[in-house]
C-alpha cells in the first residue's frame, strides 16, 4: 500500500528555495500588471522548471512537453488580469499546464484508433541506471495508466510521481478533495486487480 | 499480508529517483523563444520581419560552426565508442560459423553462423547496428551509457540493457525477449514494448521482400553532437511563431469528419493527428465515426491503422447496419494491402455471418475462394469452383482458375 508521496525531493525543497529569493509571486503578477516587462520573465523563469518537468514527466515526450510548457506560460499571458489569488500562481500555472496536458493524453487515446500501443509514458524516461526489472516495471505502469480515464490517471500522477499533497491536487485540477481521493483510489484498485491478474496485456 | 496493490517501482522508491526528466537550458530557451512573439504582441511590439530574422538566424549559425570548430580543434578530445573486449574498434560481423563478439563493458553478440551484422553508429550515447541477415542473440549489460539500436530492415529494436534474439529472415524478423525490455518498431509504424518471455514476429509484405543494404562500415566512429547547439535553426524560430499566435487566438477548429465527408482523406488524417477536439473521444465515438476513421486512414495511406476502428465496430455495434460493409471493408483490407490471408478470412466470415449486401455477395464469396486456398483450406477448392461456375468472367476469376490449376 502506497502511503508516502512520491516527490519530496531536493528538487522540491530548491524550488521552494528559489521561490523565496526576490519579489513573491504576488508581487510579480502586480509587476506584470502594471506593464513591468521583466516582470513575466521572472515569472517565467521561477515557474518553468516545474511545469516543463511535470508536463515532461505525464506525457513522456520531451517534444510535446515543450509545446505544453509554451501554451501554458501564452495562455498564462492573456489571461493574468484574471488571477484572482496573485499568491497560488504555482497551482494555477499547473492548472494550465494539466488542463493541456489532459487534452493531449485525450487526443493520443482517441488516436489509439490507429496504434494501439504505449508509447509516450514514463517508461521512456526511466534513467539510464535503472535496472531491467525497473524498465518493465514502468512499462507496466505505463499500460495500466492508458487505459484509465485521463482525470484518474493525471490525479494518481500528481500524487504518486509529482508527489503533490492532495489539497494541491484539488487545487490544480479544479476537483473536489473528494473527487481527487476517489479518483486516486479508482488507480489503485485498478492496478491491483492488474497486477493480481499478472496482466501483461 | 495485504495485497499488492502497485508495481514494485512504486513500492520501492519514489517513482522521481528512477525518471530522468532534467530540465536544461537549452529546452528553457526554446520555450522561451516560443512565447516571444506573444510577448511582443501584448507589448504592441512589431515582430522582427521574418528575412532579417532569417540573415541573423544564418549569420549566428554560421558565426557559431566557426566558433565550434575553433574549439574542437585543438582539444582533440579522444572519442568515446564502445570497444571490444580487446580494445579494438567493432567493424562488420560475418560469422561463417557460430561466433561470440565480446565488447569491453560486458555486453555481446552470440552470431548464428551465417549472420551478418554492421555497425553504423559508435559514441558515447549509442551503439547502433544493422543486421542484414541470420540470427544474432544479444546480450546488452545493463546501466551501459549507451542505447543499443538494431536495424533489421523490417523493423527497429532498441534497448538499453537486456538479452534478447533477433532473427532476420526473407520473410520477416523475429524478436524474442529472455531478460528485461525492448522497443520494437516496424517500419509501419507498428510498435511492440517486449518483455522477459515476449516475442514478436514481424512479417515481411509480399512486395517488399528485398536484401537489406548494409551501410558500408566505413563511419564505425562518430563524435557525439554538442549538447547546447548555440542558435536555434531557423525553422525553429520563423515557425515558432504562428504556432504560439494559434494557441491564444484558436481559429475554428477544422473538424476531421467535415474533411473526411468531403473527400479530403490526407488533411482528415492529419487533423486527427494534430488537433482532435477531445470532445470527440473514443468512448462517445459510433459506428458511422468509426466507419468514416477507417475511410481516412485506409484512403490516406495508412491500411494497417483502419484495421482497429473496424474490428471496434464489429466488436462494439455488431447489430449497426455499417456492421456489414466494415466486415468486407476489413477482409479486403487485410487481404489486399496487409497480405493476411487468415485475418481476411476470418473477416469475410463475419460478413457472411451478419449478411453480405446483395451487390458484395459474388465478391466476397471469390475473395474466401482465394483465402482458403491461400491457406490450404480445402474449403477454398469448392467455393472457387462455385464462384466460377456462377461468374466464369467476373473479376476473380482468372485468379480464382489459376489457383486451381
Amino acid at each position: 500500500m502506497m502511503s508516502q508521496p512520491l516527490r519530496k525531493t531536493d528538487e522540491r525543497r530548491a524550488r521552494v528555495d528559489a521561490t523565496a529569493l526576490g519579489p513573491d509571486d504576488a508581487e510579480l503578477v502586480r509587476r506584470v500588471r502594471e506593464g513591468d516587462r521583466w516582470a513575466f520573465e521572472a515569472i517565467f523563469r521561477r515557474h518553468i522548471d516545474g511545469v516543463l518537468g511535470l508536463a515532461t514527466r505525464m506525457l513522456g515526450r520531451t517534444g510535446e512537453a515543450d509545446d505544453v510548457a509554451q501554451d501554458t506560460f501564452a495562455a498564462a499571458l492573456t489571461r493574468l488580469d484574471r488571477l484572482e489569488a496573485p499568491e497560488r500562481l504555482r497551482s494555477w500555472l499547473l492548472g494550465i499546464a494539466v488542463h493541456r496536458i489532459q487534452r493531449r493524453l485525450r487526443q493520443r487515446r482517441f488516436f489509439a484508433f490507429f496504434e494501439p500501443t504505449v508509447d509516450g509514458g514514463i517508461y521512456e524516461l526511466a534513467a539510464s541506471t535503472a535496472s531491467p526489472e525497473v524498465r518493465g516495471e514502468l512499462v507496466l505502469i505505463d499500460r495500466i495508466l492508458a487505459r484509465l480515464p485521463v482525470a484518474d490517471r493525471i490525479a494518481w500522477a500528481l500524487r504518486y510521481v509529482e508527489g503533490e499533497p492532495l489539497t494541491e491536487i484539488a487545487a490544480i485540477t479544479g476537483a473536489s478533495l473528494a473527487t481527487v481521493k476517489r479518483r486516486i483510489a479508482a488507480v489503485e484498485v485498478r492496478m491491483a486487480a492488474d497486477i493480481a491478474r499478472g496482466d501483461r496485456s | 499480508m495485504s495485497p499488492r496493490r502497485t508495481p514494485d517501482a512504486v513500492e520501492r522508491a519514489p517513482l522521481a529517483q528512477v525518471l530522468d526528466a532534467r530540465v536544461d537550458e537549452p529546452r528553457i530557451r526554446r520555450v522561451w523563444r516560443g512565447l516571444e512573439p506573444q510577448l511582443a504582441a501584448v507589448r504592441g511590439e512589431r515582430t522582427p520581419d521574418p528575412m532579417r530574422r532569417l540573415a541573423l538566424a544564418g549569420s549566428l549559425a554560421v558565426i557559431a560552426i566557426v566558433a565550434l570548430a575553433f574549439v574542437l580543434r585543438p582539444a582533440a578530445e579522444p572519442v568515446r565508442f564502445l570497444a571490444l573486449e580487446n580494445g579494438g574498434a567493432p567493424a562488420a560481423f560475418t560469422a561463417r560459423e557460430a561466433e561470440v563478439v565480446r565488447f569491453a563493458d560486458g555486453s555481446h553478440l552470440e552470431l548464428a553462423a551465417g549472420a551478418e551484422v554492421v555497425p553504423t553508429l559508435n559514441d558515447a550515447q549509442a551503439f547502433e547496428l544493422t543486421l542484414t541477415h541470420g540470427a544474432v542473440q544479444f546480450g546488452v549489460t545493463p546501466g551501459g551509457p549507451r542505447r543499443w539500436r538494431i536495424d533489421c530492415g523490417l523493423a527497429i529494436v532498441e534497448v538499453v540493457g537486456t538479452e534478447f534474439r533477433v532473427d532476420r529472415a526473407d520473410d520477416g524478423v523475429r524478436v524474442s525477449v529472455s531478460r528485461g525490455h525492448v522497443r520494437v518498431t516496424a517500419r509501419d509504424a507498428r510498435v511492440w514494448d517486449l518483455l522477459a518471455g515476449d516475442e514478436v514476429w514481424v512479417e515481411a509484405p509480399a512486395f517488399a521482400v528485398a536484401p537489406a543494404e548494409a551501410t558500408p562500415p566505413v563511419a564505425t566512429l562518430s563524435v557525439a553532437e554538442p549538447t547546447d547547439p548555440a542558435p536555434a535553426p531557423v525553422a525553429e524560430v520563423v515557425g515558432a511563431a504562428p504556432r504560439a499566435i494559434e494557441a491564444v487566438l484558436p481559429p475554428r477548429a477544422i473538424r476531421w469528419t467535415e474533411l473526411a465527408e468531403s473527400g479530403a482523406y490526407d488533411r482528415a488524417y492529419e487533423v486527427l493527428r494534430e488537433d482532435v477536439d477531445p470532445h470527440d473521444d473514443v468512448a462517445v465515438a459510433g459506428p458511422r465515426e468509426l466507419m468514416l476513421l477507417a475511410d481516412v486512414a485506409r484512403l490516406s495511406g495508412h491500411p494497417a491503422e483502419a484495421v482497429a476502428p473496424l474490428e471496434r465496430l464489429l466488436s462494439l455495434h455488431q447489430d449497426a447496419p455499417e456492421a456489414s460493409l466494415a466486415a468486407v471493408v476489413l477482409g479486403r483490407l487485410q487481404q489486399d494491402a496487409l497480405h493476411a490471408p487468415a485475418e481476411a478470412a476470418r473477416a469475410f466470415e463475419r460478413a457472411e455471418q451478419i449478411g453480405v449486401p446483395a451487390p458484395l455477395v459474388a465478391d466476397v464469396e471469390g475473395r474466401l475462394a482465394l483465402a482458403y486456398l491461400a491457406l490450404g483450406d480445402p474449403r477454398g477448392v469448392e467455393r472457387a469452383r462455385r464462384y466460377l461456375a456462377a461468374h466464369a468472367d467476373g473479376p476473380l476469376a482468372s485468379a480464382l482458375a489459376a489457383r486451381l490449376d
